[in-house]
């Protein structure tokens, strides 16, 4: 390793001159670093002082019953460590776990805003010929004037700010197909760079059950539902909700089945499939007990019964050509599409449900949801603006820098194999983005985890009935309006624990196609 | 780049250096108050009017300059901001608090300075202002702040529009039968003439008012539990189901979610009121600034405006609300602050308020003038002022807050269950048995956390349970039993109440009458 040694000076004897250098050396290096330490001083200050010692002293806080009501600077009672009793009282008290499981129902778009993200980075990286720019910009142009015609001639003409969105959708597709896709690009992004709470506020509006452009649009929509369901004969309503067990059934087999060939391939351990397994028989055991279901319990149980029967016979019928695994072999990957089937068995179940109660609900006319008041309609509403936000995030960014990373040669290749176009995604394009989207994953999951605080404190206030309160608003509320703030770090290192498990459970299982 | 590191280093320090200097009260001169209190445009006037007030009552140096001004610091007046600062001993000399819930939060973090003794020598207690806010600015007997103004709400009557319908306008006391009954004709008539506009009769009728009314506190006579778990509450909660869901009489959530999305003073109640689409609107006096802003701007002519209780289930009250000043602890200038507090009280300051219409002046000596009762510019506002004044005197009642639990949390509660109940995720029994139910548990958990409050808590449930062994016989209670100010209002409406020596602010106000 060089140690910057310097010449001696003409005269100098080399012995001496041997002794100076590293001296001389040691003393730049030294005054290097006195440099450097300079420079970085106010900023690792700063971090010290806002940063590091904080959260060093929020985890003291966490075992004390720190309550500004009796401990503050004009009181003179003192501080009680308490060991674990805060976190003990985060599972007694209730609210902890509710508002984490309305934390884990907002992650549940987590998915949608990732594939959103890369649909919307897909089709910007697309390279449109000037032929085709001429023909989508017709096109665009002729979908914008008939909608807009659509929509005067049903009654909607007068709701201004509904053809106003439309008129600028329309102006920037034509806009975009005519300039380039670095319209796009930016109008995509622009979620982003504009502040939340604007956001936030531009949504309550669209959101305004009377007024607002959402549901002035849906009006027509659901009253064509209505009439359509109110003229349909009994027994089509009736057979309706079948499609949707149909669908269930459909589900819970192709997802055991895949499990099985998993296991059969050599991808899925025993003892990993245990908890993908139970995953999917949730829905199962919920349909059983709901009541807007449980009159159909025999159904879901049948279509249990059923799947496992087809399961176990392609098991029984493919026994031989197994390949062994270790036990928690796949875990990651099967628990994660155990998740995701028990997501679209759940939406199926709700469709049932839907169907089931829709030719009563039409008799009177449908209304359109009153988004941010409804219990059961805020939750969805703030997903839904979330989703918004995200498809056009640093996640788009990323997959747009990631896709221009893809080797050209890869796609050759696969176009010489004869791929077609969702063969060259899935084949190519899916694996290469492997590492893009596990990053925007593990921060989508981190950043949702903590997330949520500004949406509720802006669009709802937490409510209705806490149904949009998340773990950041709850130590919000635990800090700053009941002033415990023993128990609001409790609360806010109990998250941390969460999002390190799940951090570290992404690392464990989820980078398995990201190193291969 | 050392060299540039430390040029930029120096005019860093020099940077600060100068804008430590140039904040208000860093040189020689008055004493600086910061006052936290929201950005209305009035507060200059009211800052400046302390600076006059201190030179006409010789509060002055030397020089004859007042000793001290009061700059005000609207960025800061969040509650968490308030506590966060207050706690670490940089808060504003003068606090803005809203109304008794926030006073006993700030007092339990122990950011608001006792004025009780000062008070009394200056004039600022609670003998010089009103009788029914003096539960908002006290606790236990200790005054913590003194009000800015005080408000009361009452029904605003679009006089106009009533007219138009031909539907005579509510008058005086009127019960639950008589609003259904007009606000129906009302709703009907009004959809009549303008089809498929959004048209309602009255914006609000607070649940607060409603269980009040038939006899029910969100606490019991000694704030110790929570009394909504009673036949009464739930009763009330179907009704408003009633009104807003079923008759259509007063406007949904949903409908109030437009309310914060257009951000102006007022809320869409008030746009509604003018464009002759709001029937009633439950608001205070201070409405009058909005509504004169409106004639200014040339939106609407003088309205005409009439103004008439809340309709009543048997026992007549209003909500009395206050926007105090406190002192804080830690401040720096606290002699002045006491200045600034004692200004408040005076002539000058609650002529400013009666001049602004900001709702009613802190101290009621100024009120029976008459540029209150009829302002020369607005003559369409006289016989209006008066029913304020009244109400304060008649049937306000200040909010009811317990040592126990803090309100905030205590509301929040009772919200939650309000919501499941108006979604349909629980019956009214159900949100009422469960609203009991929780608040009583956060009372216990707070106990616990707080032993020191168990003395109390233990002497206050002793006496409670005299106080049910005197309502089972039908005995009168003596009113010093009874810590909830509306059950002593309401049991001494009823004859229920045994009088002790009245405080002397009660006799005050007889004197006055």
């Amino acid at each position: 390793m060089s140690t910057g040694s310097i010449d001696p000076l003409p005269g100098e004897p080399a012995a001496v001159a041997s002794t100076i250098k590293p001296q001389k050396a040691r003393r730049r290096r030294f005054g290097d670093l006195r440099a450097a330490f300079f420079f970085l001083t106010p900023n690792l200050l700063g971090v010290l002082t806002f940063v590091i010692f904080p959260v060093i002293f929020s985890l003291a806080m966490a075992f004390t019953n720190w309550d500004l009501k009796q401990h503050n600077q004009f009181s003179d009672e003192s501080i009680k460590f308490v060991g674990f009793r805060n976190f003990i009282d985060l599972f007694t008290e209730g609210q902890f776990l509710r508002f984490l499981g309305n934390t884990l129902f907002f992650m549940m778009g987590i998915p949608l805003s990732v594939i959103g993200s890369l649909a919307a980075a897909m089709l910007l990286s697309a390279d449109a010929r000037p032929k085709r720019k001429l023909l989508a910009t017709v096109l665009a142009g002729i979908f914008g004037s008939v909608g807009i015609c659509m929509m005067i001639s049903s009654g909607l003409g007068q709701t201004g700010l509904t053809v106003l969105i439309l008129g600028l959708f329309g102006l920037l597709l034509g806009g975009g197909m005519l300039i380039g896709s670095t319209l796009y690009r930016t109008v995509f992004y622009t979620p982003c760079f504009v502040a939340g709470v604007a956001t936030m506020i531009l949504w309550k509006r669209l959101y305004n059950p009377q007024q607002g452009p959402i549901n002035s649009a849906l009006q027509p929509v659901i009253d064509t539902v209505a009439a359509t369901v109110n003229t349909l004969p009994g027994w089509v309503t009736a057979a309706l909700p079948w499609l949707m067990v149909a669908a269930f059934v459909f589900l819970l087999i192709a997802s055991l089945r895949r499990l099985e060939r998993w296991s059969r391939d050599g991808d899925l351990g025993r003892g990993a499939a245990v908890l993908p397994v139970l995953v999917l028989h949730l829905p199962v055991v919920v349909a059983c007990l709901w009541d807007r279901t449980a009159p159909w319990a025999g159904v879901w149980l049948a279509a249990a019964a059923v799947s496992w029967a087809i399961t176990l016979t392609g098991y029984a019928r493919n026994r031989r050509e197994r390949f062994a695994a270790r036990p928690t072999e796949g875990f990651g990957t099967s628990i994660v599409f155990g998740l995701l089937m028990m997501t679209a068995m759940f939406i199926g179940l709700g469709l049932f449900a839907v169907l089931q109660a829709l030719p009563a609900m039409a008799d009177d006319g449908l209304d359109p949801p009153r988004w941010l008041t409804d219990y059961h309609w805020a939750k969805p509403a703030l997903m839904f603006m979330s989703f918004w936000a995200a498809v056009g995030s640093n996640n788009m960014l990323l997959y747009i820098a990631a896709l221009s990373g893809v080797s050209p040669e890869l796609y050759e290749a696969a176009d010489i194999d004869g791929a077609g176009r969702l063969a060259r995604f899935w084949n190519v394009t899916w694996p290469q983005l492997a590492p893009t989207t596990f990053f925007i994953l593990v921060m989508s999951v981190i950043g949702g985890l903590q997330g949520g605080f500004e949406m509720a404190r802006v669009m709802t206030g937490g409510g209705p009935a806490g149904s949009t309160t998340t773990l950041s608003y709850f130590i919000y509320i635990e800090g700053f309006e009941t002033v415990r703030l023993g128990f609001a770090s409790a609360v806010a290192w109990a998250l941390f624990a969460i999002i390190l498990a799940v951090t570290l459970f992404n690392w464990r299982f989820g980078n398995q196609y990201v190193n291969d | 780049m050392k060299y540039l590191f430390v040029i930029g280093a120096v005019l860093f320090v020099l940077a600060s250096v100068g804008t430590r200097l140039s904040f208000p009260g860093s040189g020689d001169g008055p004493a600086v108050l910061y006052w936290v209190t929201d950005p209305s445009p009035a507060r200059d006037a009211h800052t400046n009017g302390f600076v006059d007030w201190q030179v006409e009552h010789g509060h002055v140096d030397a020089d004859g300059q007042p000793l001290a001004k009061a700059v005000v610091d609207p960025n800061n007046g969040s509650q968490d901001k308030i506590v966060v600062q207050g706690v670490a001993g940089v808060g504003s000399d003068i606090i803005d608090t809203r109304w008794g819930r926030q006073l006993r939060l700030f007092e339990a973090v122990g950011i608001l300075k006792d004025t009780t003794e000062i008070a009394k020598e200056r004039g600022f207690s609670t003998a010089d202002t009103w009788a029914a806010a003096e539960p908002e600015i006290t606790i236990d007997g200790r005054q913590f702040m003194y009000p800015c103004n005080v408000a009361v709400r009452l029904l605003w009557v679009n006089s106009a529009m009533f007219d138009s319908l031909g539907i005579p306008e509510p008058q005086g006391v009127w019960d639950y039968g008589e609003f259904e009954k007009t606000g129906l004709e009302f709703l009907k008539r009004a959809r009549q003439a303008n089809p498929g506009e959004a048209v309602f009769f009255c914006d609000d009728v607070p649940l607060e008012l409603m269980y009040r009314s038939l006899g029910v506190s969100i606490f019991n006579e000694t704030l110790t539990a929570c009394d909504f778990n009673d036949p009464r509450y739930i009763k009330t909660l179907e009704r408003r189901y009633r009104w807003i869901y079923e008759l259509g009489l007063m406007p949904s959530p949903e409908d109030k979610a437009s309310v914060a999305a257009e951000g102006s003073w007022g809320g869409l109640s008030s746009y509604l009121f003018r464009d002759q689409r709001l029937g009633l609107l439950y608001s205070g006096r201070y409405m009058l600034i909005q509504f004169r802003q409106f004639a200014r701007e040339g939106k609407s002519g003088p309205m005409q405006l009439a103004v008439v209780e809340p309709p009543h289930g048997g026992f007549r009250n209003t909500r009395t609300t206050v926007r105090g000043a406190g002192i804080y602890t830690g401040g720096k200038h606290i002699e002045d602050a006491h200045r600034f507090v004692e200004y408040l009280a005076s002539e000058r300051y609650n002529q400013m308020i009666i001049d602004d219409a900001d709702a009613l002046p802190p101290n009621p000596d100024f009120v029976n003038r008459e540029s209150f009762l009829r302002p020369p510019d607005w003559p369409n506002e006289w016989g209006c002022h008066e029913h304020f004044t009244h109400a304060m005197e008649a049937t306000a009642i200040a909010g009811v807050y317990s040592e126990f639990v803090l309100s905030t949390v205590a509301e929040r509660i009772a919200q939650r269950f309000v919501d499941d109940f108006e979604n349909g995720l629980a019956t009214a029994e159900d949100a009422a048995r469960d609203t009991a139910r929780l608040i009583d548990a956060r009372i216990a958990r707070n106990l616990e956390e707080n032993p020191s409050l168990q003395p109390l808590f233990d002497e206050r449930v002793a006496l409670q349970k005299k106080i049910d062994q005197h309502l089972e016989a039908g005995k009168p209670i003596p009113a010093s039993w009874i810590k909830n100010p509306f059950y002593k209002r309401y049991y001494s409406a009823r004859g229920m109440l045994i009088e002790e020596p009245e405080t002397a602010q009660a006799s005050r106000n007889k004197g006055d009458s």
